[in-house]
């Protein structure tokens, strides 16, 4: 995407003006779903115990023991650039970029800040999943299960502990999901008039969310016969005209972002026949497929789900649930490729893993034989290894964002730094390795960077203070289509190459770091090891 | 309990709304201080961009004009805040970058891009400063030709000099309250004096006079009637209260007709005075009395052939009737000014450039007409500044913590409130 503004100034003003009145109410609305779900699961000891279980070992995944990762691309820095600045409003929305904007008033201007923020999201959405389960089941022990479940799962974590910004959008989805739950099961509107503004924060932080969360509350609606039918109800009504105006803004620079998306080439969904995309999406493009990605037995438990449904044997709850996973997945079919499924396929992932959280309770009661039970504990434990394994393997993004921490503490205060960043382009293989930088890391706290381009210091390699130049691993990438083999050896880019070949560089820090290679994106060629650093710049050779 | 946490989340949420009314008002400049980050963030000295040549970079209030040569054509692309961005323009997260409007030739997108590059590289330094002053610096009048070179003839004359080249350095150093003070004592007692109304004039308009001023002198001359001094410093005052101050189109023509109406008064006793019917021309030009203000400005010229300012005015005055004698007369300005560093400075030179590059513009049918000598001092559109506002991660995050939390303690107040209500409601 280019860094041309999407929308007009008073789109922009719109946009930023509802996402600030939203964020002020969540304020209110949140700790109301969060009240909710405590009095859910209050008056049921063995299930709120479930439930405190889940949240100590979910806040022990993501605050101790699960590493915080960047998931995306070299995107992440751009994505915290979006947030830091809020101007223009990038091709996501608004609402996401200025909840963290808001803690960046706190919080050091750093992409590890949003890592932080997003793991907190994740775990207050811990005890809103349990609630939405338990009720569209009408048991808490699902409840209890799907805390679990989500609060374990590596898919859930890794995207809870990265920049992901639908981790927010989870967590305000699901709060007024159950709020909408409480006005259909009672028929009381207070709880109706606290959704409304979480549902829109959710919408007007995603774009795909446009689709999805009116479809996921149509589901809802679905699951059992409300006190005051919705569609019959004036006031339900009412909150949906409401939200519809709130995220009004928002759906007029989606279609602005889609065209100009769709112009660039960067909708493969688009850009193909829709129909095949959608089939590829389903059948290979799919993280819920994917062992590594996502826990195999969570597709036989909730196959069991739907075959033996919840207490009582009603089905309906459980079709609901596949509608909300469907639902869920579908929209993305439109830009969903390798890099992105083990983000994107989340929500999906969630609704599958409550699904299946009703399949593990309808066969915890039917099957009494404690070893039977163990193993079906040990099965779903185990497969949830691969994907820890493979969402974690280390990458050379990863090796990176590792040597930017380092250089950045080896700079002086003033300094000025060259690196990859546009304009230096691509090497003519589609134009689309992504090269942003955390420009902001360094020029703030203490340091004073003058940031340049490749190109632009080889246009003129003159200054007055001390130059230095990042010889990174996107000195080594470039994104190649599916069906072209990996380039020998290192395929360094011609920029860097004269770098090293025209400049006296002095290292300040130099590793010989091994090549993971294409974990994520077709990036790098077949070399075993990268030469990668922070260099002096010296006088030319 | 609740009461008080209903009265505490009002503050709050006033204290926060307070604040935020007053962040927005006011328009950012560039300060003297950021000249050689501006060179730096330009990338002088640096190599080319997008193969053009970076031919000149300058700084004016509130914006810079950076010029590139690309194989023989000239291009200008104007570095703006962001609250004065066109739509769908491009922008760094300090900038917008924007063709100016009396461009004839567009600006690569390429060029463009590569200058927003190089830009949002090096603006981390740069600071926009906050100005309550209006959208463009004031052309303040220029001060009268030193009586130091009149040869003193008697002793009296002498004094006045000495006098006079005393509060000739106080205008200098911009000691602007004391020099009037001391000009209005000296043009009581010798109003003739070459040069001592013109000096009341240029130490009075400096000090912008607000509405409230403007009304202390009214008053003042009201109370002494036959004083034309008195009516003299109330319609000037008036006069530059409405071209600094005034909000409205209304307010301004409403000081504009005091101004009028005071000058009128004087003019009897400062006939001789070239400041007067500059006034006189300007009060009734702004208010569209054009062939008086042709009158006045015509006679004003004939008590001076160097005032520079009443070529100024006089370039005003026919901007629209005939732009080309006003470019004639800004000429003539530039021209008698361009030996006066000490009282007029090189940016607002550069802003009265402007004013001569527009009407050209406006000549070749390239301009709209457009009012540049007196523009309405609106605060600059609330909604931008709102938005600029928002992007201080600091004030938005506050903003909404603030508003977020009082709102809360307001619905816990108002729930604890009808709790101890029902509470209190007796059974039966």
């Amino acid at each position: 995407m280019s860094e041309w503004t999407i929308s007009p100034p008073w789109l922009e003003a719109a946009q930023l003006g509802v996402a600030a009145l939203l964020l002020v109410a969540a304020f209110v609305c949140l700790p109301v779903a969060l009240a909710g779900a405590w009095a859910e699961f209050r008056d049921d000891r063995p299930a709120a115990r479930g439930l405190l279980g889940a949240l100590v070992l979910g806040g022990l995944i993501r605050f101790v023991l699960a590493p915080h990762r960047l998931a995306m691309v070299f995107i992440g820095y751009r994505v915290t650039r979006d947030a830091l600045e809020l101007l223009p409003i990038a091709q996501y929305g608004a609402g996401a970029g200025a909840f963290y904007h808001a803690w960046f008033a706190v919080l050091p201007h750093d992409h590890a800040s949003i890592m932080w923020v997003n793991a907190v999201c994740g775990w207050l959405a811990l005890p809103l999943v349990a609630t939405f389960a338990a009720r569209v089941a009408g048991d808490r022990r699902v409840g209890a299960v799907a805390a679990v479940l989500a609060a374990a799962t590596p898919m859930f974590v890794r995207n809870d502990t990265s920049e992901a910004n639908l981790v927010p959008c989870l967590l305000w989805l699901f709060g007024g999901l159950t709020l909408f739950q409480s006005t259909l099961a009672t028929g009381r509107r207070t709880p109706l008039l606290a959704a409304v503004p979480l549902l829109a924060l959710a919408i007007v932080s995603r774009p795909e969310l446009l689709v999805i969360a009116p479809a996921l509350v149509v589901c809802l609606a679905l699951v059992r016969p409300a006190v005051r039918p919705p569609w019959r109800d004036t006031a339900c009504w009412a909150a949906a005209a409401v939200t519809a105006l709130l995220v009004l803004p928002h759906a007029l620079h989606v279609v602005r972002a889609f065209q100009s998306m769709r112009g660039l080439g960067n909708l493969p969904g688009v850009a193909t026949s829709p129909v095949v995309q959608l089939v590829l999406s389903v059948v290979d493009r799919n993280a819920l497929l994917s062992p590594t990605l996502f826990p195999v037995a969570f597709l036989g438990l909730a196959l069991c789900a739907l075959v033996l449904g919840v207490r009582g044997g009603a089905r309906r709850p459980a079709l609901v649930l596949l509608a909300m996973a469907l639902a869920a997945f579908l929209p993305y079919f439109l830009d969903a490729d390798e890099g992105n499924i083990a983000r994107v396929h989340a929500p999906a992932g969630l609704f599958v893993a409550l699904l299946a959280s009703v399949g593990l309770v309808a066969l915890w009661d039917r099957v009494t034989n404690r070893i039977v039970r163990g193993a079906l504990v040990v099965v779903v434990v185990s497969s949830l290894l691969p994907s820890a394994v493979r969402l974690w393997a280390p990458t050379n993004e990863q090796a990176e964002e590792e040597l930017i921490r380092d250089a950045h503490a080896a700079l002086p205060q003033r300094f000025v730094l060259v690196r990859m960043q546009w304009p230096d382009k691509d090497r003519g293989r589609g134009g689309h390795t992504q090269v942003h930088f955390p420009d902001y890391l360094f020029r703030s706290g203490g340091k004073h960077g003058q940031l340049l381009a490749v190109s632009e210091w080889l246009e003129q390699p003159e200054t007055s203070e001390a130059a230095y130049f990042f010889f990174g691993f996107r000195c080594y990438a470039a994104f190649r289509a599916e069906s072209i083999p990996a380039p020998s050896g290192e395929d360094l880019h011609p920029l860097c190459a004269r770098m090293r070949d025209e400049f006296t560089l002095t290292p300040v820090i130099e590793q010989t770091a091994q090549n993971h290679g294409d974990v994520w994106l077709r990036y790098y060629g077949d070399a075993p090891t990268l030469k990668v650093g922070l260099y002096k710049i010296g006088p030319l050779r | 309990m609740s009461q008080r946490m209903i009265v505490l989340s009002t503050f709050l949420l006033a204290a926060s709304t307070a604040a935020l009314v007053a962040a927005t008002a006011q328009a950012q400049v560039i300060g003297p201080e950021m000249e050689p980050v501006v060179a730096a963030l330009v990338g002088k000295g640096q190599g080319p961009l997008d193969g053009c040549t970076l031919a000149s970079v300058r700084i004016e209030r509130d914006h810079i004009v950076v010029k590139c040569a690309c194989a023989g054509v000239e291009h200008t692309i104007e570095l703006l805040h962001l609250d004065r961005a066109p739509a769908g323009g491009v922008r760094t997260a300090k900038f917008a970058l924007a063709a100016p409007a009396t461009a004839t030739v567009p600006v690569p997108p390429t060029l463009l891009e590569a200058l927003r590059v190089r830009v949002a590289s090096g603006e981390g330094p740069f600071a926009w400063t906050g100005s309550r002053s209006a959208t463009a610096e004031p052309i303040f009048p220029q001060a009268p030709s030193r009586p130091g070179e009149i040869r003193a003839r008697t002793p009296a004359e002498a004094e006045l000099a000495a006098e006079y080249e005393r509060g000739f350095k106080m205008f200098v150093e911009r000691r602007h309250p004391e020099a009037l003070t001391h000009f209005l004592a000296m043009a009581k007692r010798a109003p003739e004096y070459s040069g001592v109304l013109g000096m009341v004039v240029a130490n009075l308009a400096p000090t912008q006079p607000t509405s409230a001023r403007v009304q202390e002198l009214v008053a003042a001359a009201a109370a002494a009637p036959t004083d034309p001094l008195l009516q003299f410093v109330a319609g000037v005052a008036a006069h530059y209260s409405g071209h600094y101050r005034a909000p409205t189109r209304e307010e301004k023509v409403r000081l504009y007709k005091i101004a009028l109406e005071h000058l009128e008064r004087a003019r009897p006793a400062y006939d001789f005075e070239p400041r007067l019917f500059i006034y006189l021309a300007i009060s009734s030009y702004r208010l569209g009395k054009q062939a008086d203000a042709e009158l006045f400005i015509d006679k004003a010229i004939n008590l001076d052939h160097q005032d520079a300012d009443a070529f100024y005015c006089r370039a005003e005055v026919l901007q629209f009737k005939s732009p080309k004698q006003a470019i004639t007369d800004i000429d003539q300005y530039l021209e008698l000014t361009k030996d006066t560093a000490s009282t007029i400075s090189a940016s607002k030179k550069r802003r009265v450039q402007q004013m001569r590059a527009h009407l050209e513009a406006r000549i070749r049918g390239a301009a709209a007409p457009q009012e540049l000598w007196d523009p309405v001092h609106v605060d600059r559109s609330t909604g931008a500044n709102m938005v600029e506002w928002i992007r201080d991660p600091k004030r938005f995050g506050t903003l909404v913590a603030g508003l977020g939390a009082s709102l809360g303690a307001i619905l816990i107040g108002v729930l604890v409130f009808r709790a101890r209500k029902r509470r209190g409601t007796p059974t039966e």
